[in-house]
C-alpha cells in the first residue's frame, strides 16, 4: 500500500478525532485509526466502540491497501512533517514508512483485522438540520456533564425527542445531572422517524460530535437507525451508539406555568453571579437568593472565607421568597443563552428556578434548589 | 474466707444453669479462679495431654477444713455469695458453687487441702461424681486439685475435645489472661512435665504484657489510662503495625476477669481508627474497672461474657482510652514511625549511640560523600523564597528559628518506655514529652515521584506523599465539617431505593439523623424509599448505593451512629479525591508545607484508610542492616 496526501488537510481531520481515539476502552486498538486507500481517495475510521467516525478524502493512491496505525503518533508525525505532501508506504509486513528523503519514520502498525467493525447502517431516514442548531444542541446539553464513576443512564446521556410546539415540530435535546436540566428545541427539515424507545445519546459521543460540526457546514443530515444516532456530512459521518434505558419524565420540571416570571438582564445577572461565586468553595457552594418587592438580594456566607452581598433591582411583586442555589449552574445556564433579556421563574423556597430567553421557549434551564440548615 | 453455705433455692434458680465444663481450659479456669479466691500467691498448673489425661492445680491459698472440703463438692455449695444483693455485686471470681461438683462428676477427681492452722490436711476422692474416699493426710498449706481422665464417663463429650495442641493452646491463653490480670501472683504452667509459662511474681504489668504479646512489641507498647468517676480503663496497646487478622491478641478484663465482648472489641478497633487497615486487629491488653452493680457477668455459664448496663459509656471510655494512648505515643513521632526491629536491645530500649565513635557527628561526617551531593550545591545559598523546581534539590532548612538537623551533633535519643514503674500492681505509665517533629527535618528530596525522603531526629524517614496529604485533607475536612452549615441539594430525578424489611427498620430509625446530614429521604410505600435531596458535598454521586451501604454497616455494627459512619465515609472519600497523587512531582516548598501540615495533624502517622504515612529507620536500625551492630 502506498499513497500520499495533503498535510494540512489531514492534520485538521486527525486533530478532530484525537479525543475519540484517546478514550480508554478494553481494546487497545481503539487508539488506532484505520486508513483505507482505494481508487483516488483514502478513508479514515476511528472507533471507540461507542462512537464511530468515518471520513473520505482525496489522496494520491499508488497502490491500494488497509492499515491500522496509532492515531496520536500518526497525528503528531503528520503535524510536524516538514513538507506539504506526505507519503505513506507500507514497506513490509505492517512496517509503515512515513515521509521520504530527509525526514523518514518507520512505524509499526497493528493488524487491521483486529480493528473494531464499523456498523453497517443503510437507508437511514435522514432529516436536515442547520449546523449551528446542531452545535447549539450539543453545547447546551454538554455543559451538564457527569463525573467519572457515574452509572445513571439519564446522567450519562442526553435525551433526544420530537416535540410539537406552537404547531411547529422541533428536535429536542434534554440533559440533566439531577441538579439541573437543560432543554433545547431545534428546528429541522424533513420527516423525522424515531423509534418508540427513548433515544439517549451518550454525552461522551456528543462532545465528540461537537468537534465534528464545523460552522462552515451549512446543513447536516441526522437520523436514528439500528440503535445509532447518525450525523452525516458530504464526505464524513459520525455514528453514536445509543444508551439503553429509561429517561425520567422531565416534562413536569420544565413547566413554568404556575411560577412567577421575573425579567432580567442577562449580563448584569451573570456578573452578579460571578462575583458571589468567588466566595464559594468545594465544600460550600450555595448562595442565598432573597426575592423581595422589586429587589433581589444575593448573599453568601462562607464561614471559611467570608461573605458578600449583591442587590439587584428586579420587577418582582410577589411575596418574599428565600431560596438557595449553586451559582455555578446559573452561570452555566446564562452562558448558553444568547439573548440579552431573560426570564427567571420562581415559586417558593423549595422549588426549582427556571430561566429561559425572555421572548421564546426554545431553551429552558431548570436549576434545583438547595437548602441550608 | 467465710465458711461454706448452701445457696438458697431461689438464688440457685437465678443462676443460669449450664455447662461449666466444656473443655480442659474451662476446668483450669475454674480451679485457678478458686485458688485466686482463696488468696493464693503461687499457683502451679500442670497438664498432661492437653489436660485430657491430667489437670492439676496447686496453690498456697487458705485451704479448707475437712467439713468445708466435703461441702465444697456439693452442688451449689459456695463460700462466696450469700444474698440476692450479693449476686448482683460479685467481686470474687467464683460464685456459683457449681464448678467443683460439676468437674468431679465427669472425671476422676481428687482434692488435697490444708489450712495453715490445721495439723493435718484432708484428701477427698471422687469418681464420676461418687465420693469414694475421704481421709486425713499430710499436706502443705493450701489446696491441690487433680482432675484425671476428664469426661471418662461421658464419651459423647470426650469426642468433642480437640487435639492436645489445641487444648493446650487454649489453656495457655487462659493462663496468660489470668496472669495479666493478677500481676502480683506467680503462675507456672507445665505441659507434659515441661515448664511452658512462667510468670514470675517479680513482673510488673508492662513486663507481663510484653511476655504475653511477644518481645517484638516491647518498644511499641503504649500504656492506656483513662478514667471518669466510675470507670477506669487501663492496660497497654501495641503499635498498629503489630496487627493481626483475628482478635486473638486482644485481652479484655472486666474487674480482673478475662472476658470476651464483641462490643468491646469494636470499641478497641474504633480507638485504633484511622491507624489500622480494614479487617486487621491490634494487640491490646485492656483492664476495665467498673462498679460491680453496672455489669452483669452472669449471662454465660463459662463466665466469659458480660453485660454492661450502660454499654455506650463503657465503649466510649475504651475507645477514648485507646485513642488517647496512641495519640500520646504518636507525639514521639520518631519512635512511633520506626519500623519495628525485633530484639534490637534486650530491654527494648534502643539506646542512643552517644559515644559510639564512628557516629559521633554523623551528618557532618557524611557530608562529603553523602546523598547531599545529589543536589546542586549552589542552591544552598539561594534565598528562602525562591522555590526550587529542579528535582533532587538539597537545601538546608533555612528558616530562622527552626532547628537544623545538621547542627545537632548528636541524636536526641528516642525516649524509651519506662521499664519499671516501681509499684508492681499499678499499670500506670507516664510518658516523656514529645520528640522534635518532622517539620524541621532536612529534606533530601522526592524519590520515585511518590515518596519524600527526609532526615529527621528519628533518622531516615520515607513519607508517602499521597497518604500524608490524604491525612492532612481528611483532618482539615473533618475540622471544617464542624463549622459549616449542612447544605443539601434537591434532586431533579429523585432516586428510589428498595430495601429489605430489616433495612427498612434500620433506615426508619435514622431518617431524622440523615436529614440533619442533608439527606432528605421519604418513604415511598412498602419497602421503597425515595431520596429527594443529598448533602451538597457529595451531590455528584449516586446516592442509592451509598445509603444502602450506610444501612448495611449500621446493621452490622449496632453501636455506631449514622453520623459517624457517614462522616468517616465521605470525609475519607473526598480527602482521597483532593490529595496529591503518587507520581506527582513536588517542589521543596510544597514538601516543607506538607511536613508542617502533617505534623499539625491529630493523627499524622496514618492515612485515613489506616495505611502508614511514614516509615523511619533510626540509627540502630541502619546499623543493624549494615551489620555494624549485631
Ligand atoms: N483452691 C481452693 N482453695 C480454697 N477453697 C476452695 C478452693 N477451691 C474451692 N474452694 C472452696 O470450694 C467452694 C466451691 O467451689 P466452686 O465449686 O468452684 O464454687 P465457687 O467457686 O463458685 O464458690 C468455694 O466456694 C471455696 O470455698
Ligand atoms: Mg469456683
Amino acid at each position: 500500500m502506498k499513497f500520499s496526501f495533503d498535510k494540512k488537510k489531514m492534520t485538521d481531520v486527525l486533530a478532530r478525532i484525537q479525543g475519540l481515539t484517546s478514550r480508554k476502552t478494553n481494546l487497545s486498538i481503539t487508539s488506532d485509526i484505520l486508513v483505507h486507500a482505494t481508487g483516488n481517495s483514502i478513508s479514515i475510521t476511528a472507533n471507540d466502540l461507542e462512537t464511530v467516525f468515518h471520513g473520505t478524502y482525496d489522496a494520491h493512491v499508488e497502490s491500494e491497501g488497509i492499515l491500522s496505525i496509532h492515531s496520536r503518533k500518526f497525528f503528531e508525525i503528520i503535524k510536524e512533517y516538514p513538507d506539504e505532501d506526505v507519503l505513506i508506504n507500507e514497506v513490509e509486513n505492517r512496517w509503515v514508512e512515513i515521509g521520504k528523503g530527509d525526514s523518514l519514520f518507520h512505524i509499526v502498525s497493528s493488524d487491521y483485522e483486529n480493528f473494531p467493525e464499523t456498523p453497517q447502517i443503510t437507508d437511514v431516514p435522514f432529516v436536515e438540520i442547520k449546523a449551528a442548531e446542531l452545535k447549539k444542541m450539543v453545547d447546551v446539553s454538554s455543559v451538564v456533564g457527569f463525573s467519572g464513576e457515574e452509572k445513571r443512564i439519564y446522567v450519562l446521556g442526553s435525551l433526544l425527542e420530537k416535540v410539537e410546539r406552537e404547531e411547529c415540530l422541533f428536535l429536542r435535546i434534554v440533559s440533566t445531572d439531577s441538579r439541573r436540566l437543560h432543554c433545547y428545541d431545534a428546528p429541522y427539515e424533513g420527516d423525522l422517524v424515531l423509534p418508540n424507545e427513548s433515544i439517549i445519546i451518550p454525552k461522551k459521543g456528543l462532545s465528540e460530535l461537537g468537534k465534528f460540526i464545523s460552522l462552515n457546514d451549512d446543513t447536516l443530515k441526522i437520523g436514528i437507525k439500528d440503535n445509532h444516532f447518525i450525523v452525516q456530512k458530504e464526505n464524513e459521518s459520525m455514528m453514536i451508539k445509543l444508551l439503553e434505558g429509561e429517561y425520567p419524565d422531565y416534562k413536569p420540571v420544565i413547566n413554568f406555568e404556575s411560577m412567577v416570571p421575573i425579567e432580567m438582564d442577562k449580563t448584569l445577572f451573570s456578573t452578579v453571579l460571578k462575583r458571589v461565586s468567588i466566595l464559594t468553595s468545594e465544600d460550600y457552594k450555595s448562595v442565598i437568593f432573597n426575592f423581595n418587592e422589586n429587589e433581589l438580594l444575593v448573599t453568601i456566607t462562607n464561614p471559611e472565607i467570608g461573605e458578600s452581598k449583591e442587590k439587584v433591582m428586579i420587577g418582582y411583586t410577589g411575596e418574599e421568597v428565600k431560596t438557595a442555589f449553586n451559582p455555578k449552574y446559573f452561570v452555566d445556564a446564562l452562558g448558553v443563552i444568547d439573548k440579552e433579556n431573560i426570564s427567571m421563574y420562581i415559586k417558593d423556597s423549595k422549588s426549582p428556578c427556571i430561566i429561559k430567553p425572555y421572548d421564546n421557549d426554545q431553551l429552558i434551564c431548570v436549576i434545583m434548589a438547595m437548602h441550608i440548615s | 474466707m467465710p465458711a461454706i453455705r448452701i445457696l438458697p433455692e431461689i438464688l440457685s434458680n437465678q443462676i443460669a444453669a449450664g455447662e461449666v465444663v466444656e473443655r480442659p481450659a474451662s476446668v483450669v479456669k475454674e480451679l485457678v479462679e478458686n485458688s485466686l479466691d482463696a488468696g493464693a500467691t503461687h499457683i502451679t498448673i500442670e497438664v498432661v495431654k492437653g489436660g485430657k489425661s491430667l489437670i492439676r492445680v496447686s496453690d498456697n491459698g487458705s485451704g479448707l477444713s475437712r467439713d468445708d472440703a466435703l461441702l465444697a463438692i456439693e452442688r451449689y455449695a459456695t463460700s462466696k455469695i450469700f444474698s440476692k444483693e450479693d449476686l448482683f455485686s460479685i467481686s470474687t471470681m467464683g460464685f456459683r458453687g457449681e464448678a467443683l461438683p460439676s468437674i468431679a462428676s465427669v472425671s476422676k477427681f481428687r482434692m488435697v487441702t490444708k489450712r495453715g492452722d490445721d495439723n493435718a490436711g484432708t484428701l477427698v476422692d471422687i469418681s464420676g461424681g461418687k465420693l469414694v474416699n475421704v481421709e486425713e493426710t499430710g499436706a502443705p498449706d493450701g489446696t491441690m486439685v487433680e482432675v484425671k481422665q476428664l469426661f471418662f464417663n461421658t464419651p459423647a463429650r470426650k469426642k468433642f475435645l480437640k487435639s492436645d495442641n489445641t487444648e493446650i493452646s487454649h489453656i495457655s491463653d487462659l493462663v496468660s489472661g489470668l496472669a495479666l490480670s493478677h500481676p502480683k501472683i506467680q503462675f507456672r504452667l507445665f505441659s507434659n512435665q515441661k515448664l511452658v509459662k512462667n510468670f514470675s511474681s517479680l513482673h510488673d504489668p508492662f513486663q507481663r504484657s510484653v511476655h504475653i504479646l511477644g518481645k517484638g512489641v516491647q518498644q511499641k507498647l503504649y500504656p492506656i489510662d483513662h478514667q471518669n468517676d466510675e470507670i477506669r480503663v487501663k492496660g497497654f496497646c501495641a503499635h498498629p503495625s503489630f496487627s493481626r487478622s483475628s482478635s486473638g491478641r486482644i485481652f479484655l478484663f472486666v474487674n480482673h476477669r478475662l472476658i470476651y465482648d464483641r462490643g468491646l472489641v469494636s470499641a478497641v478497633l474504633r480507638g485504633y481508627q484511622g491507624r489500622l487497615m480494614k479487617g486487621k486487629y491490634p494487640m491490646v491488653i485492656l483492664f476495665l474497672d467498673i462498679p460491680f452493680d453496672q455489669v452483669d457477668v452472669n449471662v454465660h455459664p463459662s463466665k466469659r461474657e458480660v453485660k454492661f448496663y450502660n454499654y455506650q459509656q463503657v465503649y466510649q471510655m475504651v475507645t477514648l482510652g485507646i485513642s488517647s494512648a496512641l495519640m500520646r505515643a504518636q507525639e514521639q513521632m520518631g519512635s512511633y514511625s520506626q519500623k519495628p526491629v525485633d530484639g534490637v536491645s534486650k530491654h527494648g530500649v534502643s539506646q542512643p549511640q552517644r559515644d559510639s565513635k564512628p557516629f559521633q557527628k554523623p551528618y557532618q561526617e557524611a557530608g562529603k560523600v553523602s546523598i547531599r551531593d545529589w543536589g546542586n550545591q549552589t542552591l544552598v545559598s539561594e534565598p528562602v523564597n525562591t522555590p526550587v523546581q529542579k528535582s533532587g534539590f538539597i537545601r538546608e532548612n533555612d528558616r530562622p528559628g527552626t532547628p537544623v538537623a545538621q547542627d545537632r551533633a548528636e541524636f536526641i535519643p528516642e525516649k524509651p518506655l519506662p521499664e519499671n514503674t516501681g509499684k508492681s500492681d499499678s499499670l500506670d505509665m507516664t510518658f516523656e514529652p514529645a520528640d522534635a517533629g518532622i517539620s524541621g527535618a532536612r529534606i533530601l528530596g522526592q524519590v520515585m515521584g511518590t515518596y519524600i525522603l527526609i532526615e529527621s531526629v528519628s533518622g531516615l524517614t520515607l513519607i508517602d506523599q499521597h497518604a500524608a496529604h490524604e491525612r492532612i485533607m481528611y483532618e482539615a475536612l473533618k475540622h471544617r465539617y464542624g463549622n459549616l452549615d449542612v447544605i443539601s441539594q434537591n434532586l431533579l430525578v429523585p432516586e428510589t431505593i428498595e430495601l429489605s424489611y430489616r433495612e427498612v427498620d434500620a433506615l426508619e430509625q435514622c431518617l431524622e439523623e440523615l436529614a440533619l446530614l442533608g439527606f432528605i429521604i421519604e418513604p415511598f410505600g412498602d419497602t421503597t424509599f425515595v431520596i429527594r435531596a443529598l448533602p451538597s458535598m457529595i451531590d455528584e454521586k449516586q446516592a442509592g448505593p451509598l445509603i444502602q451501604e450506610i444501612i448495611e454497616r449500621i446493621l452490622a455494627e449496632k453501636n455506631r451512629s449514622v453520623t459517624e459512619e457517614w462522616l468517616e465515609e465521605t470525609l475519607i472519600l473526598s480527602a482521597c479525591h483532593r490529595s496529591v497523587r503518587a507520581n506527582q512531582s513536588m517542589g521543596e516548598l510544597e514538601i516543607r508545607q506538607l511536613l508542617k501540615d502533617l505534623e499539625g495533624c491529630e493523627n499524622p502517622m496514618h492515612c485515613p484508610h489506616g495505611r502508614p504515612t511514614m516509615i523511619a529507620w533510626g540509627q540502630p536500625d541502619l546499623e543493624k542492616m549494615f551489620k555494624r551492630q549485631v
